[in-house]
C-alpha cells in the first residue's frame, strides 16, 4: 500500500482534507482510544504509533477550524504523511466497520463524529499524491 | 502575521514536564506572569500549539489532553 511508483528511498505522500469540526474532533477521539480499546489489541505497538501519529498528524493541521461552528465549508489543507503514517491510516480507514466505531465511542455523537472522519479520510487516501 | 517554524528536540521527561505545565497553568497566572494581555493570550496559543504538535507526534499524554480540550470534547 506504501509502494512508491517513483522508487523513492523515503517517499512522501500527500493528502488534502477538508474537515469540519465534528471530523476533527472524531479523528482527535480516535486517535485517543487506539492505546485503550480492545478494537487494535491486533496491531502492534509500532503500528498504533503510526495510527496515532497519522490521526493526530491531520487534526493538528485542520485545527484552526476545530471549535468555529460558523464554518460550513473548512478549506481544503494538505497533510504530508510518512509511510508509516499512511500505512497505518490505510490500515484504520480500511479496516475499521461501522459497528467497530459505535463501540469506540462514549456515545452516539462520538461515534458519529468518528465514522464522518473516517468517511472523509478514505476519500482523502484514495487521492493521495505522490512526492519525492 | 509571519509565522516562525521551530523544530525542538526534548527528552521525554521535558516533553512530559512541558505538557503538564501547558495543562495545569491557568489564565490568571499567565496574565500575571506576563506583562499584558496580548502576551499572556500569545503564551497561551504558543503552549497549545506545542501540545498539538506533540499529538501530532503521536505522543499519548498530549493526545489525552487534546481530546480532553473542552474546544474538541463531543458534548450532548
Amino acid at each position: 500500500m506504501t509502494n512508491d511508483p517513483n522508487g523513492s528511498a523515503h517517499p512522501i505522500r500527500t493528502i488534502v482534507v477538508a474537515m469540519d469540526p465534528t471530523e476533527i474532533r472524531g479523528l482527535i477521539a480516535l486517535a485517543d482510544q487506539v492505546d485503550h480499546s480492545g478494537v487494535f489489541d491486533h496491531l502492534s505497538l509500532d503500528q498504533r504509533d503510526a495510527v496515532k501519529g497519522g490521526l493526530s498528524k491531520i487534526a493538528a493541521r485542520m485545527k484552526p477550524y476545530r471549535g468555529d461552528q460558523s464554518v460550513k465549508e473548512p478549506p481544503e489543507v494538505s497533510v504530508h504523511l510518512s509511510p508509516d503514517d499512511l500505512a497505518g491510516l490505510t490500515l484504520v480507514a480500511r479496516s475499521l466497520g461501522i459497528n467497530d466505531l459505535a463501540a469506540l465511542g462514549a456515545n452516539e455523537r462520538e461515534s458519529a463524529d468518528m465514522m464522518a472522519a473516517i468517511d472523509e479520510l478514505k476519500s482523502a487516501l484514495d487521492d493521495a499524491v505522490w512526492l519525492n | 502575521m509571519p509565522r516562525m517554524q521551530v523544530l525542538v528536540e526534548l527528552e521525554p521527561d521535558a516533553a512530559r514536564a512541558l505538557l503538564k505545565l501547558s495543562d495545569r497553568i491557568g489564565w490568571a497566572q499567565l496574565r500575571g506572569l506576563l506583562d499584558s494581555e496580548i502576551e499572556a493570550r500569545a503564551a497561551r496559543s504558543a503552549l497549545d500549539e506545542f501540545k498539538w504538535s506533540l499529538a501530532a507526534s503521536g505522543h499519548e499524554g498530549a493526545i489525552a489532553s487534546v481530546a480532553n480540550d473542552p474546544v474538541n470534547a463531543s458534548t450532548g
